[in-house]
């Protein structure tokens, strides 16, 4: 499985910075639409005009797990969804259920606000530390999106059956949701009960979409190829497993 | 100041890991014991986080119950609980261990948070009702599509046995269709994944400088 991993990632790594080369030199890509990611600078915005603010998750999982791809899937919308708040003055809150999360979260916020040249806006108890349990963290976060009047919630990050829990309580308050996850046991959960769902790997491409990067479109780019390999891959094993 | 900044953040980001994916990937007893070392020091980074994570919730739920604010007889619950088991379980007894599995603090995990955990995940039942509800609201071609399958493979799971066609095409749809679908989500995935740790580790995209 190591080998398996190390030839993987020799092999990713040229294709990575060659691709990185190929959009800074302006040869650049159309994405193709996601609604879910498309929506979030308008949720800011409706934030803004409405006062409310908008609760952010990053999943159940934390900094140094399996998981930790999609956590950083989530900080990584949590930056651009930062980003617009503090040019808008428009209040964030953050809810993390792992404590390794919880000074990312807190870092990212306050170099948008420093960024934006009103450091004094940051407040650290926007982003709360609920439980370290997916169960008990969905309870806080369920009581939460109860009491508190959003403008909408957005979760992006590892979730479990638990998120039913939150969605529900989300979609029966009416309060707008877009969720991304990879797990594909939560998927019919998360389809069921948000207005917009980010599915697998659309959960990574979050900063492409957003901040439009060079390597996180390249990144895309060369998830793409990486895609067409292993398909080809599939298909030549398959005819090879026939003609044997 | 952006040596302090934005290098050496950076260069200490990819030595560190750089290191441990050598080490994990190349069985070496000296990588071994550099990749255990750079780990066990995360730990103790790690412990340092649930020091601040408590702090956090102080502050925020001293903030709630300091303003009157509505719910916060729940925040004197809240802080009551955490300091009643910091309280029981930090102090070392004689003879006794100290911490998670101090014999009371065991009773509590036992005989409260587990119950009330275990009422929850009972409660997700009647969330799943609501949600399957919300669907046959909605009337896309999606949510249609998957409407029919739930009900095929719910009906195919039953033990009545009405028609003997259902079970067959409950395996089908699960082993077949399904399946696939899921593959192709967890391919997908693991690229994502492995994409966005090669841009972590070759610190092309960095959270932690500016």
């Amino acid at each position: 499985m190591e080998t398996i991993g190390l030839v993987l990632l020799l092999l990713t790594l040229p294709v990575l910075v060659f691709l990185t080369y190929r959009v800074r030199a302006g040869k650049g890509v159309e994405l193709r639409p996601l609604p879910g990611l498309e929506e979030l600078p308008n949720l800011v915005g409706r934030s803004a005009e409405t006062g409310l603010p908008l609760h952010v998750s990053v999943g159940v999982a934390g900094i140094g797990g399996s998981t930790t791809a999609e956590t950083w899937a989530g900080l990584t919308v949590l930056r651009q969804l930062a980003e617009a708040a503090a040019a808008c003055d428009t209040p964030l809150l953050v809810t993390v259920s792992d404590a390794t999360v919880l000074p990312l979260a807190q870092d990212i916020l306050w170099r948008a606000y420093v960024r934006n040249g009103t450091p004094e806006g940051y407040d650290p108890t926007q982003v709360r530390l609920i439980a370290p349990e997916p169960m008990a963290y969905a309870a806080g976060v369920s009581g939460l999106l109860e009491r508190e009047s959003l403008t909408a919630n957005v979760m992006v990050g590892a979730f479990g059956d638990e998120y039913l829990l939150m969605g529900e309580t989300g979609a029966r308050r009416g309060i707008h949701q877009i969720v991304g996850t990879s797990d594909p046991q939560t998927l019919p959960l998360v389809y069921a009960s948000a207005d917009e769902t980010l599915i697998g790997e659309e959960t990574f491409a979050g900063g492409a979409y957003t901040m439009r990067l060079p390597v996180q479109i390249a990144s895309l780019l060369a998830e793409d190829w990486a895609r067409w390999a292993v398909a080809a891959g599939i298909l030549v094993a398959v005819v090879i497993k026939l003609l044997l | 100041m952006a040596i302090l900044k934005r290098t050496i953040p950076a260069a200490i980001a990819i030595a560190v890991g750089l290191s441990v994916l050598v080490a994990v990937m190349i069985p070496d007893p000296s990588l071994d014991a550099i990749g255990t070392y750079l780990i066990n020091t995360a730990v103790i980074v790690a412990a340092f986080a649930l020091f601040l994570g408590v702090i956090n919730v102080l502050q925020v739920h001293a903030r709630k119950i300091h303003s009157g604010q509505p719910g916060s007889v729940f925040s004197v619950v809240l802080v009551a609980s955490m300091l009643v088991v910091l309280a029981i379980g930090l102090p070392s007894l004689p003879g006794r261990p100290s911490g998670p599995t101090q014999p009371v603090v065991q009773w509590i995990f036992n005989n409260i948070q587990l119950p009330i955990q275990a009422s929850l995940s009972a409660l997700l039942v009647f969330f799943l009702v609501t949600a399957i509800y919300r669907l046959l609201l909605v009337r896309s071609l999606e949510s249609v599509v998957m409407l029919i399958v739930v009900l095929l493979v719910l009906l195919g799971q039953s033990a009545l046995g009405l028609v003997p066609a259902l079970p067959k095409l409950k395996d089908w749809i699960l082993e077949v269709p399904t399946l696939a679908g899921v593959r192709g989500i967890l391919l997908g995935v693991a690229l994502g994944a492995l994409l966005t740790g090669v841009r972590l580790l070759l610190g092309l995209e960095r959270p932690y400088s500016d």
